[in-house]
């Protein structure tokens, strides 16, 4: 089984809010979506993928209706607010900036299109 | 943002479904073992994989819950429900403990009040705390006399007003009598004459009416008053139509211009002006005080500084306006200057250090009761230590176990705070029947506001954390083995040695009080039995009374007052002086005495005290005369000025006091020849503390005084006397104007208000610490007695005798209480040597209230210990030695 990367605080809440930015999905599906993309180096456990769905609900980010999975299962989907397409905005812009001063002060600057 | 707080707002009423999560997970899980299925593994194992994968749920589903917005605060509702199951678990205790507190911090709470209320709440004018108090100051004052005049005449107030470019404006304000002619005759309202940009000065906005700025002050023709708003409600029953209306005064009309908003007294905190009247227009009414010469200092002045000016600025210029004035006005201004202080520095004194003293002392009660509920919460942990050990045993970690138990303490507080507010509410309701009755309303404004509040609050919370932090770290260290053992180990000896050093740090304070309060209350004795030079122990009436006339007249008027007094039934004797001895006004006005030899000139001489008598004066107040004679009929306005000294006088000015024949002279330049026609023994005059200090007499008829008292002593009661001499008077003389009234006792009781209030705040505070501190020793004893049972009964299993164990008992106690003792002794010389002022001579160490209050400590600490230590008796060993 490979080790999970450790994920920076409040990574995590950038990575759902991304990947709910493409369409509705439910807890599973974002895990899954997270693990594929990432070519399985960041694996979200249950444990800490709730409570910041929970969290990103509670701040009004997205937003959850009951609805059926694929398999015709009720299962839960999440959605991105407009407020939480302004915070992935905003964040995305702040990542951005902190990559890019991470890349310089490590030595490895490469071209940021932005 | 705003719909992020509506969301967080809508979780907050609504609540989620509780099983809405434990479905998503376990739809997750089957997705995760779905995958795994996909991917080629059996059933089985699958599912055996994806459940080692998942991991626990439970700290998932406690995450969730935390994410919510104020989760937090659902915690801190458990705890208080917890904090007050507790309560009602053991409610004797409990109530103790709450009771305990509330007199603590209601005590704290009512002295609080009542120093704000008098000392620290800021004034009610614009930028209080901003305000300069201007004081005249005399250099190189000889005289205690001398100096306590700092008030300055209304012609200074001009010349500082339009000399000093540091002051942006300088406002004057000064208290008199104003007479107010209504339906039901004559009466004397106090008024503040201010100067008339006053209001503006102050920034202070009418309730009603409106208040005209000084130009328009100017230009009004007839004269103006503007009322507060406790004379608007008593005398005008709270009518809006009072404004525009005119009212008689003596001397005239006057139109009501405005009403002040309630609270409002300019800078007067002691008394509530009933009237303000603008300089311009009582110069209406009194044409010639627009002449008033510069020596009349009665002006109160007061000045903002300019923006960027400095108060260092504003002495400089001010000295050189003194330096010039001296030139200008010798006789008026020569060696005097002015002072400018913030006004919050400049007032105070004497309250402040009283105020201090008195709040340090309520501290120290408050102390005591939190170490009470100290030892008692440590008594309660104790009886909780398995419950308490469970909850650790069960996952507790120590910060959560620490936050329960202050949020119990917290509750605890609550509930004494709130029943503090209610006790501090009563006991300020009491106090205006203490202040003493000097003929104007006091004006003394002690309430619960948010000042209050909040210093009660920060006590609670004080509170808290000093009878908390020791009982609930000492607890919250408990391990959770402790939960396993059917015997609690005991309590280390620390915590013994904890509780009795509580108990001696309060037999210590408590010791310390009841010193003071022995002190003071023999202080009061010594100057209630104290001569002072005078019968002040007397039943007599003191009437402030005006007659109008010209000066020959006026003799003949008081004569006939004097006359008609005496015919009264019940009337003793009768006399008229100027003042008597420890007038308002400590030593009241002066007048210059040049010694033998003594060149007149503008320096020259000595101001002492005076009073103008008449004929019956000495006998009239017992002042002893002990060489000459009184003064008598044939000293007249047209005879030769003949004067009296006190021994003191007599003494500075010859050197013996064999005087009698000799000749003095009155003022500073061309002074007036007095023989010296008798010498009385010394007195007090203005302070019961002062050091004996040089009196002059002068006959009244040789002075022709239009104010003077009228002293009437009476075999009976003075209080019935009061209506039969407010009528002859009448009769007699109706234009005699009664300024006040007043019993000598009361007025003697004004002189000791201070000392009396001292000794009633310490006896009470002693006497609730004393209380506390019994309380506190009884628990101890008791405690340690219980805990002892075991031991106790091997040692009678043993053969101990009961009495052995009885005295045991009683011994440990004392030992604590001896211990106490010693420390509250050196406590109370320390604290004797803060109030020395208050003491009179009765020094700290005083055996008969050492005795006094030794036998008293005792005798509580026995009756404390006699509970615990009979309980100690009945042990049976038998039983004792069975529970273990």
């Amino acid at each position: 089984m490979p080790t999970p990367t450790d994920l920076l605080q409040g990574t995590l809440d950038l990575l759902i809010l991304q990947t709910l930015a493409m369409q509705p999905m439910h807890g599973w599906g974002v895990a899954q979506r997270i693990q594929q993309v990432s070519k399985d180096a960041l694996q979200i456990g249950q444990g800490s993928l709730y409570p910041a769905l929970y969290r990103l609900e509670y701040k009004g980010w997205i937003k959850s209706d009951w609805g059926s999975s694929e398999n015709n299962r009720r299962a839960k989907f999440y959605r991105l607010t407009a407020a939480g397409r302004k915070q992935l905005e905003t964040e995305l812009a702040s990542w951005d900036r902190l990559s890019c001063a991470i890349a310089l002060v490590l030595g490895r600057a490469v071209e940021v299109s932005s | 943002m705003i719909v992020e707080l509506l969301t967080r707002f809508r979780f907050l009423v609504l609540r989620r479904q509780p099983g809405e999560l434990d479905e998503e997970l376990s739809f997750h899980l089957e997705q995760s073992i779905a995958a795994k299925q996909a991917a080629g593994l059996n059933a089985a194992e699958a599912r055996r994989q994806a459940m080692i994968e998942f991991g626990g749920v439970e700290r998932t589903r406690e995450q969730c819950a935390k994410q919510r917005p104020g989760w937090w605060l659902n915690t801190a509702k458990r705890d208080v429900r917890h904090g007050v199951r507790l309560l009602r678990k053991s409610p004797g205790l409990m109530s103790v403990a709450v009771l305990t507190l509330a007199l603590g911090i209601g005590a704290n709470t009512a002295i609080f009040s009542l120093v704000d209320g008098a000392l620290l709440r800021p004034l009610p004018i614009a930028d209080p705390s901003h305000l300069v108090a201007i004081k005249s100051v005399k250099h190189h004052a000889a005289a205690d006399a001398e100096g306590a005049d700092s008030g300055s005449s209304y012609a200074e107030f001009s010349d500082i007003r339009q000399r000093v470019p540091a002051f942006s404006d300088v406002a004057a304000a000064d208290r008199r009598g104003m007479v107010f002619q209504t339906a039901d005759g004559l009466q004397l309202l106090l008024a503040e004459v201010v100067s008339d940009n006053y209001f503006t000065f102050m920034g202070v906005r009418p309730e009603i009416g409106r208040l005209p700025d000084e130009s328009e002050l100017h230009r009004i023709q007839s004269p103006i008053v503007v009322l507060s708003h406790g004379t608007w409600k008593r005398m005008f029953g709270g009518n809006p139509g009072v404004i525009g209306e005119n009212i008689k005064v003596k001397g005239g009309l006057a139109t009501v211009l405005a009403v002040l908003p309630a609270g409002f007294r300019g800078t007067e905190r002691m008394i509530d002006p009933q009237v303000y009247v603008p300089q311009s227009s009582w110069e209406m009414w009194a044409p010639d005080e627009r002449t008033t010469p510069r020596t009349v200092r009665e002006f109160e002045l007061y000045a903002r500084l300019r923006p960027g000016a400095t108060l260092n600025q504003a002495a400089g210029q001010l000295q050189a306006l003194s330096a010039d004035l001296a030139g200008k006005y010798p006789q008026a201004n020569s060696e005097r200057g002015f002072s400018a202080d913030w006004q919050t520095k400049a007032e105070g004194g004497g309250v402040q250090v009283l105020s201090i003293l008195v709040l340090a002392i309520a501290g120290a009660v408050l102390l005591i009761a939190c170490t009470n509920i100290a030892n008692l919460l440590l008594a309660l942990n104790d009886s909780r230590r398995r419950e308490i050990a469970m909850r650790a045993a069960l996952g507790a970690t120590r910060g959560m176990l620490l936050r329960q138990l202050v949020t119990e303490y917290a509750v605890l507080a609550a509930f004494g705070v709130a029943i503090a507010l209610v006790l501090a509410q009563r006991l300020i309701s009491l106090v205006p029947a203490l202040l003493p009755d000097i003929g104007y309303p006091l004006g003394f404004d002690f309430r619960i506001d948010h000042r209050v509040l909040a210093f009660t609050a920060a006590a609670g919370i004080l509170s808290v954390l000093i009878c908390g932090v020791i009982p609930a770290l000492s607890t919250s260290r408990t391990s959770p083995l402790d939960a396993m053992r059917t015997q609690m180990p005991r309590m280390g000896r620390l915590r013994m040695a904890t509780r009795k050093l509580f108990v001696v740090a309060q037999l210590a304070i408590s010791m310390a009080l009841l010193i003071a309060t022995g002190l003071l209350i023999t202080a009061l004795i010594h100057i209630e039995t104290m001569n002072l030079g005078f019968n002040s122990g007397q039943n007599a009436i003191l009437l402030g009374i005006g007659v109008g006339g010209k000066d020959t007249q006026r003799q003949a008027d008081f004569d006939a007052i004097v006359m008609r007094m005496k015919a009264l039934p019940g009337v003793k004797d009768a006399s008229v002086a100027r003042v008597v001895p420890f007038p308002e006004s400590g030593g009241g006005a002066t007048q210059v005495v040049l010694a033998p030899g003594e060149v007149p000139s503008e320096t020259a001489g000595t101001p002492v005290w005076f009073n103008s008598v008449d004929d019956g004066y000495f006998r009239v107040m017992n002042v002893p005369l002990v060489r000459g004679r009184a003064f008598g009929t044939q000293d007249t306005s047209a005879s030769r000025r003949v004067a009296i000294v006190n021994r003191t006088l007599a003494m500075k000015l010859f050197g013996t006091a064999d005087v009698v024949g000799r000749h003095l002279r009155l003022g500073r330049q061309g002074p007036i020849d007095a023989e010296i026609i008798g010498v009385t023994l010394d007195g007090k005059y203005a302070d019961l503390a002062e050091t004996p200090q040089p009196y002059l007499y002068l006959p009244i008829s040789q002075e022709g005084r239009s104010e003077v008292t009228l002293i009437v002593t009476t075999a009976g009661s003075a209080g019935e006397l009061l209506p039969v001499v407010r009528k002859a008077l009448q009769q007699t003389s109706p234009a005699t104007l009664i300024i006040n009234t007043q019993t000598l006792t009361d007025h003697m009781r004004f002189v000791t208000y201070p000392n009396r209030m001292a000794a009633w705040l310490m006896a009470s505070l002693g006497g609730l610490a004393l209380l506390l501190t019994t309380l506190g020793l009884y628990g101890v004893t008791a405690y340690s007695v219980s805990r002892r049972t075991h031991e106790i009964g091997i040692r009678m299993a043993l053969g101990a005798l009961r009495e052995a164990v009885f005295a045991r008992v009683l011994a440990d106690g004392l030992k604590l209480t001896a211990a106490g003792m010693a420390l509250g002794i050196c406590l109370a010389m320390l604290i004797g040597r803060g109030m020395s002022s208050l003491l009179y001579g009765v020094k700290p160490a005083d055996p008969v209230v050492l005795s006094v209050v030794v036998v008293l400590i005792l005798s509580t600490s026995f009756a404390a210990l006699i509970i615990p230590a009979k309980r100690a008796l009945r042990i049976d060993p038998v039983e004792a030695l069975r529970e273990e």
